[in-house]
C-alpha cells in the first residue's frame, strides 16, 4: 500500500514537472529587457557548432558557431522565424509581394522571379529544379544566413555536400557588427566556396579561413585528413587573431541592436542606371538623420517591420501599424492620443491637392524613386546584380535587366512606382499550362545553341532570333517528354508549330513587379509640386511614358508599353482628362470672375434692397 | 452620410412637390384624363421653346436660360449618380465632364444675374406680406402671389448659393488650402450642391406652375 503511494507520488511528480516545464517557454538572458537604454557589451566565449568552447591553443581551431555562440543568450529558434529567415516556412504570410530572387543565365537567355514565397508571379525554386542546397550555393551570397541555408536537401548526393559545407547559420554579425573590419563580400565568398560552416567566422574582423570544400570530393573526412593528403590543402582552415582573447578566452563582438545601415545596404541597394542624377539624391528620411532600422525595426522575433500601408494584415509585429508614411506623417486620427509624428516626421499640407489623390495613389507615388521619365530607365540591385560581391560585374547591362519606375496598381489597388522584370525562360506546355523548365537541363541542352556566335558581352543577353528559338525547341524536344517545349520572353509565349514559330500572350509571361519605396525625395521634388501637369497632361511620363519591354528579340525590344496599361486605366479618358488640364487655368479665371459677378449684383442688389428697408422703416 | 441625407433630402423634396401637385392644382376644377394630361406636358415642354415674338435680346436670354438648365441637369446628373447609388466619390468620365459643364454653368448664372435680377426684385407689391412677417402694422392691401413669392425667393437662394458652390471648389484648385480644407471645401461644395439642387428644382416646378397660370389668365 504505502509501496503503491510512494510510486503514485512519484509518477504524478514527475508528470506534473513535465507539464510545468512544457507552460514555462525558456527565457534567455540576452532577451530580457531589463529597460536599460545601454547596450550590453558582449564579451563572450566563442563556442563550435557542438557548443565547445573555442580556446586560441586548439587545434585544429573550429569555426565557431552564431547559434550555439549567440544562441546561449538568444533564442535562436525564436529569431529564425523572422522575416529574413522565414521564406522557406510555407506557414508565413507572404505579405505585399517584394523583390524576388532572380534566376539570370545569360547562355540560356533566361530571367527568372524565384520565391519560396507566394507571390503571384513568382517560381518556386523547386520547379525550376533547385534544391534548398542549390538555390543557397546561387543566392546564399546576399542572404544573412538561415532560411534554406539550413535545410537539408532530399538528394543524397547533396547531402553529403550539406555534411561537409556545414550549415549556413544564422549570421547574426552581417547584421549587427559595427566593426569596420567585418567583411560581408567575404561571407558572400565563402558560400560560394561551400564553406558555410566557416562563413560567419570568415567574414568577422578577427578570423579569416583558408581552404575550399567545393574543391574536395563527397568522400572526404575532416577527421581523417590523413586519407585524403592530396585534398589536403583544400580542406578548410581557420586562423584567430591570437590577441583578442582576453585572460577568460572570451571575445568581444563589436555588435548592436542599432544596425549600420551599410549593413543593410549589402543586400538592399538599388543602383538606379538611368538617369544618372537621381543617384545624387539621398533618401530624404537618411539625410535627416534616420536609419534603414529607424523604420523597420524589430523585436528578438525578428519580424522586421517591411513599413508598408496595411502591413498590419500579414504581419504578427504590433507595430506594423505604426511604422508607414501615413502612421508616422499623418497618424491615426481614431486614437485617443496623437500618433503623427513618430521621430519628428513633419505632417503634410499637400495644399492643392485633392484628397482623392490619396484614395488613388500611394504616398510612393510621388515621393519615392527617381524623377519619372518619358522612357522607364533600369536598376541594379545587390540581391539581382551580386553588387558589392567579390568579382561582381559592374557593367551596366548584365542581367538581370529590371525596369524602373513602372507606376502600376499595387495589391492595395493604388498606383505605387514599381520596379518590372519581364521575365525569359524556358518552359514546358502542356494542355494549356506551362511549368518552367529545370534550368540544369536546360544549360546542359541549349547552351551552346544559344550562346553560338556570341558577341563579347557574355553577361547580357545573348543574340537571338526567330531561328535560335526554333533550333532550341527542336533540341528541347528531345529532352522532354511530357508536353513540349515553348520560350517565354517580353511578355509572350512562343511555341513551335508546323516547323513556325505561334507567338501568343499568356499569364505566366506577364511581368512580375514590385513595389518601391526608396529613395524618398524631398517634398519639393515630389511630383506635383510645380503643377498638376507633372502628372495630368498628355506628354506626363506618369502616365504616357514608355515601359521598355525588355527581350532578348532585337525587334521586340523597340516595342514599349505605355505607362497606362499597368494602371487599370481607360486611355481614352486619361487623355481626354490630361487634355482638361491645358483649360484648367482658363477655367479657374473665367469661374472666379463669375463669382465676382454673381458677387457684385447680390451686393448690389442686397444693398438696394437694405437702403430701401431702412428707408421705409424711417418712414414709420 | 452625404448619401442618406441626399436620398432623405430628395425624397421630401419630390414627395412635397407632388403633395403640392395635387393639393393644390395650377388649375381648378382639376383634369386629369389622358389627354389633359398630354396637353399639359406639351404645354411645359412648349415653355423651352424660343418664341418668335422675342427680340435678339430676348432669344439670348433664352437661349442662355436653356443652357443653364442643361448644364444644371448635367450637373445633378454626374454629381449626384455615383454618389447616391454607389456611395463613391466622382471619379472617370463623370468628372471631366462635371468640372466642364460646371464651369459653363457658373458662366450661365453669372450671365442670367445681369438679365433677370431687375425682375425679381421684391417691389412695393411685397410690402404687405413684409408687414404681416414682421407684425408691425395690421395686414391691409393686395397681397402678392404666393407661387411667384416663392419663385423670387428660390431665385435669389439660387444665387446666393452659387457663389460658395463655385467658390468652394475653385479655390481648392489653388495652393491655397490643405487637406483637412480641402476636404471641408469638398464637404461644403457637396451640401451646397445639394441645397442648390432643392432650389432649383423648387423653382423650376414653381415657375411651370406661374408660367401655366398665367397662360391660363391670359387665354
Amino acid at each position: 500500500m504505502k509501496k503503491g503511494f510512494l510510486c503514485n507520488s512519484v509518477l504524478y511528480l514527475l508528470i506534473f514537472s513535465g507539464f510545468a516545464a512544457a507552460g514555462t517557454e525558456q527565457r534567455f538572458i540576452g532577451d530580457i529587457n531589463s529597460g536599460s537604454l545601454t547596450e550590453a557589451v558582449h564579451l563572450i566565449p566563442l563556442l563550435d557548432e557542438r557548443g565547445r568552447k573555442i580556446l586560441p591553443s586548439d587545434n585544429p581551431l573550429a569555426p565557431f558557431s552564431t547559434r550555439a555562440t549567440c544562441g546561449d543568450c538568444h533564442d535562436y529558434r525564436k529569431i529564425r522565424g523572422g522575416w529574413h529567415f522565414n521564406a522557406v516556412d510555407p506557414n508565413v504570410n507572404p505579405g505585399r509581394p517584394g523583390q524576388p530572387w532572380i534566376f539570370a543565365d545569360a547562355s540560356t537567355a533566361t530571367q527568372i522571379p524565384v520565391s519560396y514565397r507566394n507571390w503571384p508571379g513568382t517560381f518556386k525554386p523547386e520547379q525550376l529544379g533547385l534544391s534548398p542546397w542549390l538555390f543557397t550555393l546561387v543566392f546564399g551570397r546576399q542572404m544573412p544566413g538561415g532560411g534554406s541555408g539550413e535545410l537539408v536537401s532530399l538528394d543524397p548526393d547533396e547531402q553529403i555536400r550539406q555534411q561537409l559545407a556545414g550549415k549556413l547559420e544564422i549570421n547574426c554579425l552581417a547584421c549587427h557588427s559595427r566593426n569596420s573590419a567585418y567583411d560581408q563580400a567575404d561571407f558572400a565568398d565563402q558560400v560560394t566556396r561551400q564553406n558555410w560552416r566557416w562563413a560567419a567566422a570568415s567574414a568577422s574582423e578577427f578570423a579569416s579561413v583558408d581552404g575550399m570544400v567545393a574543391k574536395l570530393p563527397s568522400g572526404y573526412d575532416f577527421n581523417a585528413p590523413a586519407l585524403m593528403p592530396e585534398y589536403g590543402p583544400d580542406a578548410p582552415v581557420i586562423y584567430y587573431d591570437k590577441n583578442i582573447f582576453d585572460h577568460k578566452n572570451r571575445i568581444f563582438f563589436e555588435v548592436s541592436k542599432n544596425i549600420l545601415d551599410s549593413r543593410c545596404n549589402f543586400c538592399h541597394t538599388r543602383n538606379v542606371i538611368e538617369p544618372k542624377q537621381s543617384q545624387l539624391n539621398a533618401d530624404i528620411h537618411l539625410a535627416a538623420g534616420l536609419t534603414c532600422v529607424s523604420c523597420h525595426f524589430n523585436s528578438i522575433e525578428h519580424n522586421i517591420i517591411r513599413s508598408y500601408e496595411g502591413e498590419s494584415l500579414a504581419s504578427s509585429n504590433p507595430y506594423a501599424s505604426a511604422v508607414s508614411c501615413t502612421a508616422c506623417h499623418l497618424g491615426d486620427k481614431s486614437k485617443p492620443v496623437p500618433s503623427a509624428g513618430y521621430l519628428a516626421a513633419p505632417l503634410p499640407k499637400h495644399p492643392g491637392i485633392p484628397p482623392i489623390h490619396f484614395d488613388k495613389l500611394s504616398c510612393t507615388a510621388c515621393h519615392s524613386g527617381p524623377w519619372p521619365d518619358m522612357q522607364t530607365g533600369r536598376v541594379k540591385t545587390s540581391r539581382a546584380h551580386a553588387l558589392g560581391t567579390y568579382g561582381a560585374d559592374a557593367n551596366d547591362y548584365i542581367l538581370p535587366h529590371i525596369v524602373s519606375v513602372v507606376f502600376a496598381k499595387d495589391s492595395n489597388g493604388k498606383i505605387a512606382p514599381h520596379n518590372l522584370l519581364w521575365p525569359a525562360f524556358w518552359a514546358v506546355m502542356k494542355d494549356e499550362k506551362i511549368e518552367p523548365l529545370n534550368i540544369e537541363l536546360v544549360r546542359e541542352t541549349i547552351s551552346g545553341v544559344i550562346g553560338e556566335g556570341r558577341i563579347p558581352r557574355i553577361d547580357d543577353w545573348p543574340p537571338m532570333n526567330d531561328e535560335k528559338i526554333i533550333t532550341a525547341i527542336k533540341t528541347l524536344s528531345s529532352v522532354v517528354t511530357d508536353g513540349h517545349p515553348v520560350y517565354i520572353c517580353g511578355g509572350k509565349v512562343r511555341s513551335l508549330e508546323n516547323e513556325k514559330l505561334n507567338v501568343f500572350e499568356h499569364q505566366i509571361a506577364k511581368p512580375y513587379l514590385w513595389p518601391i519605396a526608396h529613395n524618398v525625395r524631398p517634398s519639393s521634388q515630389s511630383l506635383g509640386v510645380r503643377r498638376c501637369q507633372d502628372c495630368h497632361s498628355t506628354d506626363a511620363a506618369f502616365s504616357f511614358g514608355d515601359v521598355e519591354v525588355d527581350s532578348p528579340l532585337p525587334a521586340e525590344k523597340k516595342l514599349n508599353k505605355k505607362m497606362y496599361e499597368f494602371q487599370d486605366i481607360d486611355s481614352t479618358y486619361y487623355k481626354f482628362f490630361a487634355f482638361s488640364f491645358v483649360f484648367r487655368p482658363w477655367m479657374k479665371l473665367i469661374t472666379i470672375l463669375c463669382s465676382a459677378i454673381l458677387g457684385f449684383v447680390l451686393l448690389l442688389y442686397g444693398l438696394k434692397a437694405m437702403n430701401r428697408f431702412l428707408k421705409w422703416l424711417s418712414e414709420g | 452620410m452625404f448619401q442618406i441625407i441626399s436620398i432623405i433630402v430628395f425624397a421630401c423634396l419630390f414627395a412635397a412637390l407632388l403633395v403640392q401637385c395635387i393639393l393644390f392644382p395650377v388649375v381648378r376644377p382639376r383634369r386629369l384624363s389622358p389627354v389633359s394630361l398630354v396637353r399639359k406636358c406639351v404645354h411645359v415642354f412648349s415653355l423651352l421653346l424660343i418664341e418668335q415674338k422675342l427680340t435678339f435680346l430676348g432669344v439670348i436670354k433664352k437661349l442662355t436660360f436653356l443652357l443653364t438648365a442643361f448644364s444644371f441637369l448635367v450637373l445633378a446628373a454626374t454629381g449626384f449618380y455615383q454618389r447616391l447609388l454607389y456611395n463613391l466619390e466622382i471619379s472617370g468620365y463623370f468628372l471631366v465632364i462635371h468640372v466642364t459643364f460646371g464651369a459653363v454653368l457658373a458662366v450661365c448664372l453669372a450671365a442670367l444675374s445681369l438679365f433677370w435680377v431687375e425682375s425679381f426684385r421684391f417691389d412695393k407689391n411685397y410690402l404687405p406680406r413684409l408687414q404681416r412677417f414682421l407684425n408691425i402694422q395690421p395686414f391691409c392691401g393686395q397681397p402678392s402671389d404666393s407661387t411667384e413669392l416663392l419663385r423670387k425667393i428660390c431665385f435669389w437662394l439660387i444665387f446666393i448659393l452659387a457663389v460658395p458652390l463655385i467658390l468652394s471648389i475653385v479655390l481648392s484648385m489653388f495652393k491655397l488650402f490643405g487637406t483637412d480644407w480641402q476636404e471641408l471645401l469638398a464637404d461644403i461644395h457637396r451640401y451646397i450642391a445639394l441645397a442648390f439642387a432643392v432650389i432649383v428644382i423648387a423653382y423650376t416646378v414653381l415657375s411651370i406652375r406661374f408660367k401655366i397660370k398665367q397662360d391660363f389668365k391670359e387665354s
